[in-house]
C-alpha cells in the first residue's frame, strides 16, 4: 500500500541529486511555504509537484523514510543529505512507466497560489446546491462548511428557476466539452468527486479501489484535471463563461507570494533598503532576504541585479557548474570570500534561465 | 409547550427530561443537566432560544462538533445560528461580531471567549441564556479537562450573570459539584438522569490475541447489524480492518481518520448519513455531531482511555429508540495502547526538567517566552497548556511573567503532574476492570457513575444471558448504481433530460 507516495518521494529525491534532505522532498509535496521549498521546486525541476499531496502527515512520512533506508532505496550522509540508490531509481522508474505523473499537473502554479482550491471548492459547493435546487430540495447538508465558500456560492447562485435552468445547461455544456477533451479515466475521477441530489461524491480511496489505482495517484489525476481546466478556461474565457466565474480573480491572486513576502515587496517598491525594511517590520535581516529570494523564484523578471552584481552572478554560476551542485556551502567555498549566501541564493534562482 | 415543539421542530413529544429542563430554563433558573448521549440535549437550549428575546450563547469545546451542529440547523432553515471559532478568518469574525444582534444563537469556543473583541461584542448585546455544553470539561478531575474552561465563571460575570444551563452526558457527583462551583452558579436546579441507555444491549467477546480478534471481526462483520461505527484508536488499524473487510462484497465499509483530506472526510460523513455506507471504521473523532438516528451497532475494537468516552461513543447507537447493540471485542494486551495514549497527554519528565532549567537561568521571562520554549522542546499543545496551568496555579507565572522560580514550587508542579497521570492510569484500570469482570456490564457501567441498576432488562448484556441479535436484511438498493457514464451522471445530478447533449 501507499506505493505511489514512495515513488513520488524518490522521484523528487532523485532530482535533488543528494543536495537536500528527505524532508525537503516531503515539504515540497505537502506544499510548505518555506523559503527552502519555494526555491527547491524550480531549482531542481520538480515545481509541478509542489503541494500535490497536502494531506501527507509527518509521522507517517517518518515511517516511509525508515522503510526506504531499510530497503536501501536511499542513503543519507552525516548531514542527512539524501541520495537515491540504483534500487530506488529502479523502483520509481518502474512506477513511472505504469503511472506517469500527469502531464498537466502544475502544483507550482495552481497549488502554491491556492487557485486550484479556490476553483474546486466553489465549483463543488455550487454544483451540489444547483443539483438540489434542480430537484426542488432546499434542505441539504452542505458539502463544505467554510463560510467564505458558502457566502461566495450564495452570492453567485441564480435566484429563480429560470436562472437555475440556464446555469445547469451552460455548466453541463462547458464541463462536458472539457471532459470530452481529456482521457476517460480523469473525466470519471473528476465527476465522481462531485456531490449532488442522491449522489454523494467518492473519496480518493474509494475511487482508487474502483479503478484499481493507488489513492494518491487518483488525487494527482484529480488535481491535474483541475489545473488543466483552469488553464483551458484562462485561454478561452469566451467558451467557458459559466466556469470562468469560479476562477480566482486576479485581484484576489496576490498569493503568488506568501503574505509576509508581499509586504516586503511593497516596501521594496517604495524604495526601502533591506535593513530599513527589517527595522520597519521588526524582523531579522535574514527573513527579509528570504522574502527577496522567494520573489526571485516566484515573480517573472524580478531584477536580482539590484542585489547582486552581474559579475558575482557569473562567478556563482561557474562555480555551480564546475562543482555540479546547487548546495550553497559547496559553492561558497569556490568563490570570492566577499560574496555572501544571499547573493548565491539569488543567483541560483536564475541559473536555468541564463 | 408541546404545540410549540410540534410547530418549530416537528416533534410531537418530548424525550425524558427535556420538558422539565426546558421549563426551568424558560423561567430563567440556573440549571445543571446530566442527560445521556443521544437523548436530545440540543433541544434543551434550541427551543428556549426561540422564546427568549436576546441571544443564546453556547460554549462548546469541540470545533468539528460545533460546525456539524450549526450546519445542520442552518440546513434545516434556521439561519439565526452562527459559530465563532478559529475556523473563521479575521474578516469573517469581524463581520459576524459587527452584526451580532441579527443572530439568535451563537456557538463559541472557549478560546474565542478569551479574546477581548469577542467578549466586548457579547457585552453589547443581551445574552438571555449562557449554555455550557460538555460542562465536565471544566473540572480538572473530569475526563477531558480543558484549561480554557476555567475562565467561564469570569466570562459569566462579565456578561452580568445571565441564566446558565450547564449540560453534560457524563459527570460523577464530584464533578457535578465542581461544575457548579467553577461556574459560580447559585440556586441550581439539577436534572440528573441515568447514563443508562435501555435500548442498547452490551455484548462482550474475549479473544486470546489481537490477531484472532481482527480475524473474527472482518470475517463476521456481515452478521453485525448495520449501520454501524467501528471504533479504533489507530489509523493503521482502521485501514487494516477496511482492507480485510472489503474483501466481503455484501456490505460497504470505509475508514475515517485524520490522515485523510478534509474533503474526503466530509464525503464519508455524507455517505454514512445518506445510507450508502454500512460501516465506518473511525478514530473517536467520528460521529459526534452526526445526527444519524438509526445507528444499530457501535463496535469497539480497542478500548478508549476512560469510561466516559466509552459511554459517549456507545451512546451514538440507537438515538431513534430502537434496539441497538454495543459490541466490545477485547484481547489480551489491549491495555497497552490506551496507557500509551494517556502517557502522551502529559509532558515527559525530562522535558519538564529542561524547561524548568531555562526558567531558573532566567532565559525565559514572559509567559509567551515559555510557550515558545515548550514548543521548541517538542511539547504538544495540550501538554504545554497543562504545564502552564499548573505553573499559574502555583503562582510561578503571575500576570503573564515568570516570577517566582522557587525550586520547591517547581518540584511540586512536577509532582502534581505525575499524580494526575497516575490518577488517569488508575481510572483506566478501574474502567477496564469493570468491563472485563464477570458481572452484568450494564450494572458495572452504572456503578462507575455511582448509580444502581434498578430494572431487569431483556436483552441486557452478554453476561446476563445469550443475546439474539435482530438484524434487518441489508438494503441492497442503497448501494448506488454507479455504472452510469460520467455524462449521464452529470445530467442526473442537474436534472437535465436526454435531449441536452454536450
Amino acid at each position: 500500500m501507499d506505493l505511489y507516495r514512495f515513488g513520488l518521494l524518490l522521484y523528487i529525491i532523485d532530482h535533488f541529486r543528494g543536495q537536500r534532505t528527505f524532508f525537503g522532498a516531503y515539504h515540497l509535496l505537502v506544499g510548505k511555504k518555506s523559503a527552502q521549498s519555494i526555491q527547491d521546486g524550480p531549482l531542481y525541476g520538480v515545481e509541478s509537484l509542489f503541494g500535490v499531496l497536502p494531506y501527507l502527515k509527518k509521522d507517517h512520512v517518518e515511517e516511509i523514510r525508515r522503510q526506504m533506508l531499510n530497503k536501501g532505496f536511499i542513503v543519507e550522509d552525516e548531514n542527512r543529505m539524501t541520495t537515491i540508490t540504483e534500487e530506488g531509481r529502479q523502483f520509481h522508474n518502474h512506477q513511472r512507466d505504469h503511472k506517469p505523473i500527469p502531464e498537466s499537473l502544475a502544483g507550482g502554479e495552481y497549488e502554491f497560489s491556492g487557485q486550484a482550491d479556490w476553483f474546486w471548492r466553489r465549483l463543488v459547493l455550487f454544483w451540489q446546491s444547483l443539483s438540489y435546487a434542480r430537484h426542488n430540495d432546499y434542505t441539504f447538508l452542505p458539502i463544505d462548511y467554510d463560510r467564505t465558500i458558502q457566502t461566495w456560492v450564495k452570492k453567485h447562485f441564480p435566484r429563480n428557476k429560470e436562472g437555475q435552468s440556464k446555469w445547469a445547461k451552460q455548466l453541463f455544456h462547458e464541463l462536458s466539452t472539457f471532459l470530452q477533451s481529456i482521457d476517460d479515466l480523469r473525466a470519471e475521477v473528476f465527476t465522481r468527486k462531485l456531490s449532488g441530489y442522491q449522489h454523494v461524491g467518492e473519496t480518493v480511496e474509494q475511487l482508487g479501489e474502483t479503478f484499481d489505482y493507488d489513492a494518491d495517484y487518483v488525487y494527482l489525476l484529480l488535481r491535474s484535471t483541475i489545473h488543466e481546466l483552469i488553464n483551458t478556461i484562462r485561454e478561452n474565457p469566451q467558451n467557458f463563461r459559466a466556469l470562468a466565474e469560479f476562477v480566482m480573480p486576479l485581484e484576489a491572486n496576490s498569493s503568488v507570494l506568501t503574505d509576509s513576502a508581499n509586504i516586503t515587496r511593497r516596501h521594496l517598491f517604495n524604495g526601502l533598503a533591506i535593513d530599513e525594511i527589517a527595522k520597519e517590520r521588526g524582523l531579522k535581516r535574514s527573513t527579509i532576504e528570504d522574502h527577496i529570494v522567494e520573489m526571485a523564484y516566484r515573480l517573472k523578471d524580478f531584477p536580482i541585479s539590484a542585489f547582486v552584481s552581474y559579475e558575482d552572478q557569473k562567478e556563482i554560476w561557474q562555480a555551480a557548474k564546475q562543482q555540479d551542485t546547487k548546495r550553497l556551502k559547496q559553492i561558497k567555498e569556490e568563490i570570492s570570500a566577499d560574496i555572501d549566501y544571499f547573493a548565491i541564493r539569488l543567483s541560483l534562482s536564475k541559473i536555468d534561465k541564463g | 409547550m408541546e404545540t410549540f415543539l410540534k410547530q418549530k421542530f416537528g416533534f410531537s413529544n418530548f424525550r425524558p427530561g427535556q420538558r422539565e429542563i426546558i421549563a426551568d430554563v424558560l423561567s430563567r433558573k440556573n440549571v445543571l443537566a446530566v442527560l445521556p448521549t443521544g437523548s436530545g440535549k440540543t433541544l434543551c437550549y434550541q427551543l428556549p432560544s426561540h422564546v427568549f428575546k436576546g441571544i443564546t450563547v453556547v460554549v462548546s469545546p469541540l470545533l468539528s462538533l460545533m460546525d456539524d451542529q450549526v450546519q445542520q440547523m442552518r440546513s434545516q432553515g434556521d439561519k439565526g445560528v452562527i459559530a465563532i471559532n478559529s475556523y473563521l478568518s479575521n474578516d469573517e469574525k469581524r463581520n459576524i461580531l459587527r452584526t451580532l444582534p441579527q443572530y439568535r444563537m451563537i456557538f463559541v469556543s472557549p478560546e474565542m471567549l478569551q479574546l477581548s473583541n469577542v467578549l466586548e461584542a457579547l457585552q453589547r448585546v443581551t445574552v438571555s441564556l449562557f449554555v455550557v455544553d460538555e460542562a465536565h470539561c471544566i473540572s480538572q478531575w473530569g475526563h477531558e479537562f480543558r484549561t480554557d474552561y476555567l475562565r467561564l465563571g469570569d466570562i459569566r460575570k462579565a456578561l452580568h450573570y445571565p441564566p446558565c444551563l450547564a449540560l453534560t452526558a457524563t459527570a460523577t457527583k464530584d464533578i457535578q459539584q465542581d461544575i457548579i462551583e467553577q461556574l459560580g452558579l447559585h440556586e441550581v436546579h439539577r436534572h440528573i438522569y441515568s447514563v443508562d441507555r435501555e435500548n442498547i444491549a452490551y455484548i462482550q467477546k474475549h479473544f486470546h490475541s489481537h490477531a484472532d480478534k481482527l480475524e473474527y471481526l472482518t470475517r463476521h462483520l456481515s452478521e453485525f447489524p448495520a449501520p454501524g461505527i467501528i471504533y479504533t484508536s489507530s489509523r493503521q488499524l482502521a485501514e487494516h480492518i477496511v482492507y480485510e473487510a472489503a474483501k466481503n462484497q455484501s456490505y460497504k465499509i470505509a475508514y475515517y481518520h485524520a490522515g485523510m483530506l478534509q474533503e474526503d472526510r466530509r464525503l464519508i460523513q455524507h455517505q454514512f448519513l445518506e445510507g450508502s455506507l454500512d460501516f465506518v471504521v473511525a478514530t473517536n473523532a467520528f460521529g459526534m455531531g452526526v445526527h444519524k438516528s438509526d445507528i444499530r451497532s457501535v463496535i469497539h475494537v480497542q478500548l478508549p482511555t476512560r469510561m466516559e468516552a466509552y459511554v459517549q461513543e456507545v451512546g451514538r447507537a440507537g438515538r431513534d429508540g430502537k434496539q441497538s447493540y454495543a459490541f466490545l471485542l477485547h484481547a489480551d494486551g489491549d491495555d497497552i495502547l490506551p496507557l500509551q495514549l494517556i502517557q502522551r497527554e502529559y509532558p515527559d519528565q525530562g522535558i519538564i526538567d529542561s524547561v524548568f532549567a531555562t526558567m531558573k537561568q532566567q532565559v525565559v521571562v514572559t509567559r509567551s517566552d515559555l510557550e515558545q520554549r515548550c514548543y521548541e522542546m517538542g511539547l504538544e499543545e495540550t501538554q504545554q497548556k497543562l504545564l502552564l496551568f499548573y505553573l499559574e496555579k502555583s503562582h510561578i507565572i503571575q500576570n503573564g511573567r515568570v516570577d517566582n522560580v522557587n525550586p520547591e514550587l517547581l518540584q511540586q508542579v512536577k509532582n502534581e503532574l505525575r499524580q494526575r497521570e497516575t490518577y488517569r492510569f488508575q481510572l483506566f484500570r478501574q474502567f477496564e476492570e469493570s468491563l472485563l469482570s464477570h458481572k452484568c456490564l450494564r450494572a458495572q457501567i452504572l456503578s462507575y457513575f455511582e448509580e444502581n441498576l434498578t430494572k431487569r432488562l431483556d436483552p441486557c448484556c452478554s453476561r446476563c444471558g445469550d443475546i439474539v441479535i435482530e438484524r434487518e436484511v441489508y438494503d441492497k438498493q442503497n448501494k448506488k448504481n454507479r455504472s452510469k457514464t460520467w455524462n449521464q451522471r452529470l445530467k442526473a445530478m442537474l436534472a437535465l433530460g436526454e435531449e441536452e447533449e454536450g
